[in-house]
Formats: C-alpha cells, structure tokens, sequence
C-alpha cells in the first residue's frame, strides 16, 4: 500500500540534490548486455541509493578532515573513508585513479605554464 | 595530448556530485580531488550493484532488471545494511496492519 508513496512525496516536497537520471541509467547500462532492460523504478532506486551512498562517505571522509583538523576534504579522506566502510576493494582502486588524476592535472598545468 | 584536457574522467558531472557532497551541513568545503575520488567510487558502486541485480534477475530468468532484483541485491551485499532505509524490508500484511494501528 505504502509502496509508492515516497515517490509521490518526492514529487511534492522539494528534493534534494541528486544525481541525474540520465547518467545513472547509463553507468547502469553499461553493466548490463544489450539486450537487457531496466525497469524506470530500478533507475530511480539506484539514484536514491547512490545519494546515500555519497552521504555516507561523505560524512565519514569528513570525521577524519575533522580529526585532523582541516576544513576541506581531500582524496585521502574518501579513501580512508571507503576503506573503513568495507569498500576495501573501492580504496584500492581508488588509488590507481587518483594517482591518474594528479597526473593528469600535472600535465595541465604544465601546459598552461608552458604557454 | 588532447587527454590532458580531460584528466581522468568521470562520467559523472563534477558540480551536481560536489553539490551533494556539500549538501552535508557539516561539510564546509570539498576539494577537486575528493569530488573526483566520490564520483569514481559512485561508478563502481552502481557497476557492483547492477551486476549482482542483474544476477537476481537471471535467476527468475527475466529479461528486464527490475525493483525486487536490486531490492534483493543490496540485502545479499555486506557493508549495505545503510540502505535499508531505502528499501525496506518486506513484512507480513498482518504486521504492517498491526503497526499501522499504533
């Protein structure tokens, strides 16, 4: 009976920030075959959970910013916030793309300074 | 190198998972690398979480992913109890009543 009612709530408070659809259904088509389909209530869950998710890591990347007493959080603040969560494999990975990342944004900024 | 101009990227748009992020009353402020590191992890999230739906849904041999596939995907997951609250557990009619009437 009460299966449908926090979508309608939705509707009528405002929501908060979420991810957008077309984004989510896409990452999740990518980790289907062709073939399969996705039911529009699926697509709106996995939004729903990927916000809680954010917020949960979020908030625990942030107690450690606090424990260290810096008030921006930083890429080893997720990771350690990922690890403690149980995402070990997630903090691995994680790694490999920072690293990626600073690379990356070296070699930007490198170019912009060469100009 | 035109790769340099899209440093490691995610396929999620930077300001709206920044956004959420910020949207945490105690959160003061957010660096790029940490908005980066979240949205990358929000990718294999959704990619872990899809394939074990996906696996439910075979398992009834359906050809479509539907609510219950996930539903049952997160309480077979470890370290996803924080989404009960978003699906939640299905109870006897009788006790749903019952609770109701409180």
């Amino acid at each position: 009976m009460s299966t449908h009612a926090d979508q309608d709530e939705a509707s009528s408070a405002p929501t908060p920030t979420q991810l957008p659809i077309a984004n989510v259904s896409r990452l999740m088509k990518q980790s289907l075959p062709p073939t399969m389909k996705l039911s529009s209530d699926t697509k709106l869950l996995m939004q729903s959970c990927t916000q809680e998710f954010i917020a949960l890591v979020t908030s625990e990347a942030q107690e450690r910013a606090d424990a260290q007493k810096r008030s921006t959080l930083n890429g080893d603040d997720v990771l350690y916030a990922l690890g403690v969560l149980g995402f070990d494999e997630y903090e691995k990975l994680g790694r490999v793309w920072l690293s990626r990342y600073r690379l990356a944004q070296g070699a930007a900024s490198q170019s912009k300074t060469s100009k | 190198l035109r790769a340099s101009r899209k440093p490691g990227t995610s396929q999620l748009p930077t300001a709206r998972v920044k956004k959420i992020i910020l949207s945490d009353p105690d959160v003061d402020a957010c660096g790029k690398e940490a908005t980066f590191a979240i949205g990358k992890a929000c990718e294999i999230y959704i990619h872990h979480l899809v394939e074990s739906a996906y696996t439910q849904a075979r398992l009834d041999k359906r050809k479509a992913v539907v609510y219950r596939d996930v539903s049952r995907a997160i309480k077979s997951t470890p370290h996803l109890e924080f989404l009960m609250d978003v699906v939640p557990q299905s109870i006897p009619l009788s006790q749903a009543l019952t609770e109701r009437q409180r």
